[in-house]
């Protein structure tokens, strides 16, 4: 691949090729102008998900025997790329597939992986990821859900906040503490845990956004050697490569991308004043960046040297310039862009006014800014030590 | 995707780095840098051997070996740019290689042909493009009336006493644009060093009926020359500008791990830390629109826009870096000593001698499209 453009090899732009002729056919299309005007509604997974895990095409970067097409980090980045561009609601897909595929594929045993992914590749089950609690977020060593021995396994305890997608997941990725420890890193495990079950409550918590967030309790539900992942104790580790490696501001540069786009489409560039026309000229060079930075790490994770620094800055770059696309792009095209999608009058189903919602969570997600920056401070340029 | 430095590049930037290495890099900051009291030390023969240096490694003639069916080059001229910005050189360089480009860009013919062989081997250029306009080729010359002169008058042309010679684009009464390439030591070229912040050698020139000693004439329209030009000047400029930046923030990091304040090293404050790690992401990201522009020009795509784009992000970049980083040096850094107030002072002209951010987003405005993931 020619350095810096992201010029496709063949293979990559006839995979990519292929999934914007699915998710242009006037099918996808219906599905995702009917859940943009009713954001938050759907009863189950889309059928686009299904559509593409008939061809192979959801997870294209996992082995065959699991439901992938044995392809690479690459083309896991063109799919994401691909289903933002489109409208279609990529969450379901970064939990299940890049998230928590992931961490199967890295840390599961052949059993936990033939169960549990080819549902997933299918676009039939989705999987949910349970890490933050009312007092742990960015600080996940606070977490208090806790795992109790009982006999050969465990009984789970405790209450998990702002959960997407885990009112139609069948598992979720959940960490809780194991063994007490006098350092906080040690003793967390992580656990496949069944959501379908006695003892499980998934409630909702309403935010701005168009994905609800969930609420889930474990009211002491039995878990076994079977549904954990890795090493007991050993969760932290598990986190911090899973997310790390997660971490690569492709879905945030994407996001930006589509938002900056329908606001040019909205207003051209002749009409502009000096400074909007300047501002724009310089959003579009800071998403550019962005796909660079971001695709830097889709490189660096395909050459098998990942880079903390590197990534932290990628998800940085990609989520500070996200929310000021949207707020940016939004005001330049006016009160219009701030019309809902289910308003008659809204342009592009809301787009920008879906922008609006979603852009306070792109400096969250993923590790908020504030923790890019002191991984990026610390291990970058060695100063807060 | 690879967006990693190829080999060829690399191997490049290992040898640039070594020539312009740690320790000859404090003499070329310094270099060209009049201080404003009392006389500075005589650089005369660190410029010679820098300039040595650099024509000894073949900088000059990266870009003048196109592969067959593909212009190369600016990729390589941009990894020598950047080590150039990190060490603050000043000098005829980047002028010399753009009139290269200019020369390949031009009819091949013998008098062509002899400048570019003159250049590759240590000639130097000073090219009146870098007044603080976006378009330098707009600016009034005459020619005069055998064709064989040229009357124009020039501001901030770098290094213009010392070059062999000088590139003067412009545009006639009659609306054509011609470029001539003048001797520096002819009757008719008279020169005058401007005083300004950065102290280093802009000059004011103009020309009275100076003899011509090559009209530049394009195998394509004159003017879509000169914008593809300029927008290679800005990409280089963008790379100086990335490594200008990037040094200033090593220089900073390094300060906050020096200083001690209130008790314990300014490094464990997070006020500055988080400073300069902003500063670091914009490093990067600014370091990567420029590669990108650099690619699109090497493989023959438009690059203006992505030029532009990359000038005005890696201006806004060394101004802030330089601003930030004497700031972290307190009263320090304003000393002569200190070299925090040199990058400061050369960031702030060099980050606007090919025109400010805003003048150069509006000049590639019309060049933007909506985009497209893949395409």
């Amino acid at each position: 691949m020619s350095p810096v453009d992201l010029a496709p090899t063949p293979e990559q732009r006839a995979y990519r090729d292929e999934v914007r002729a699915l998710l242009g056919t006037d099918e996808v299309r219906a599905e995702t102008a009917a859940i943009r005007t009713r954001p938050g509604t759907e009863g189950g997974l889309l059928d686009v998900y299904r559509k593409l895990g008939e061809r192979g095409l959801l997870a294209p970067n996992w082995p065959r025997e699991y439901g992938g097409s044995g392809r690479g980090i690459a083309e896991k980045a063109i799919l994401t790329e691909e289903l933002i561009a489109h409208g279609v609601p990529d969450i379901a897909h970064t939990l299940s597939v890049d998230i928590v595929g992931l961490a199967l594929l890295l840390f599961g045993t052949d059993r936990q992986k033939e169960r549990l992914l080819p549902p997933i590749a299918r676009g039939e089950s989705v999987a949910g990821v349970l890490f933050s609690e009312p007092e742990a977020g960015s600080d996940l060593s606070a977490l208090r859900t806790r795992a109790e021995r009982d006999g050969d396994g465990w009984r789970l305890s405790g209450r998990k906040v702002y959960s997407a997608k885990t009112q139609l997941a069948d598992f979720a990725l959940c960490a809780a503490r194991t063994t007490e420890s006098e350092v906080r890193f040690h003793g967390i495990t992580v656990f496949l845990v069944p959501l379908r079950t006695p003892g499980v409550g998934v409630e909702p918590l309403w935010n701005i956004g168009d994905e609800r967030f969930n609420e889930v309790t474990f009211s002491g539900i039995r878990v076994t050697a079977e549904d954990v992942l890795g090493i007991v104790d050993d969760g932290w580790r598990i986190i911090g490569e899973v997310l790390g490696l997660e971490r690569t501001g492709i879905e945030f540069q994407a996001k930006a991308r589509r938002w900056l786009d329908a606001a040019l489409e909205r207003t051209g560039t002749a009409g502009l004043s000096p400074a909007e026309a300047g501002r724009l000229v310089a959003l579009d060079a800071e998403v550019r960046a962005a796909r660079l930075l971001a695709w830097r790490c889709v490189d660096d994770i395909h050459a098998g040297r990942s880079d903390e620094v590197r990534s932290a800055m990628a998800k940085y770059w990609a989520g500070e310039t996200g929310r000021e696309v949207a707020l940016a792009a939004s005001e330049t095209v006016g009160l219009d862009a701030l019309l809902a999608g289910d308003d008659e009058e809204s342009l592009g189903h809301g787009v920008l006014e879906a922008a609006c919602r979603e852009a306070p969570g792109l400096t969250l997600a993923s590790g908020t800014s504030e923790v890019m920056l002191t991984v990026i401070a610390s291990a970058g340029l060695g100063l807060l030590a | 995707m690879d967006v990693t430095l190829d080999a060829e590049h690399e191997e490049l930037r290992r040898l640039v780095t070594e020539t312009l290495g740690d320790e000859i890099a404090p003499l070329i900051r310094r270099m060209a840098d009049r201080p404003r009291h009392g006389a500075g030390p005589d650089d005369t023969e660190i410029r010679a051997l820098v300039w040595q240096a650099l024509t000894g490694m073949g900088a000059l003639g990266l870009n003048q070996s196109p592969a067959p069916g593909a212009r190369r080059g600016l990729r390589a001229l941009a990894v020598l740019a950047e080590r150039l910005g990190e060490v603050l050189y000043q000098g005829p360089l980047l002028d010399t290689v753009l009139t290269s480009e200019a020369l390949l860009r031009c009819t091949p013919g013998p008098e062509r042909d002899r400048f570019l062989k003159e250049i590759a081997a240590g000639a130097s250029v000073a090219a009146a493009v870098r007044d603080g306009g976006v378009r330098p080729y707009d600016t009034p010359l005459t020619v005069g009336a055998a064709g064989g002169t040229v009357s124009a008058e020039r501001r901030f042309v770098a290094f213009a006493a010392e070059a062999d010679w000088l590139l003067i684009p412009g545009l006639t009464a009659d609306g054509a644009h011609r470029t001539a390439l003048v001797r520096r030591d002819r009757p008719g070229v008279h020169l005058c060093r401007h005083e300004e912040l950065g102290r280093g050698e802009l000059y004011a020139v103009r020309l009275t009926d100076a003899p011509v000693t090559l009209w530049l004439t394009p195998e394509d329209d004159a003017e879509s020359t000169w914008h593809e030009l300029i927008a290679s000047a800005r990409t280089l400029q963008a790379a100086y500008l990335v490594g200008l930046a990037r040094a200033a923030l090593r220089l900073g990091t390094d300060r906050l791990k020096e200083r001690r304040q209130f008790g314990a090293a300014l490094a464990r404050q997070q006020a500055p830390a988080f400073l300069l790690a902003r500063l670091a992401t914009r490093v990067d990201a600014a370091h990567l629109l420029t590669r990108q522009a650099a690619w699109e020009a090497d493989t023959a795509r438009d690059h203006r826009l992505t030029a532009g784009q990359a000038l005005a992000m890696a201006a806004e970049l060394a101004r802030d870096t330089g601003r930030d980083v004497l700031h972290l040096h307190g009263a320090h850094g304003m000393t002569e000593a200190s070299d925090a107030q040199l990058f400061y002072r050369r960031a702030t002209v060099e980050s606007r001698v090919l025109g400010s951010p805003a003048r150069v987003r509006a000049d590639v405005l019309p060049l933007l499209p909506a985009g497209c993931p893949g395409d």
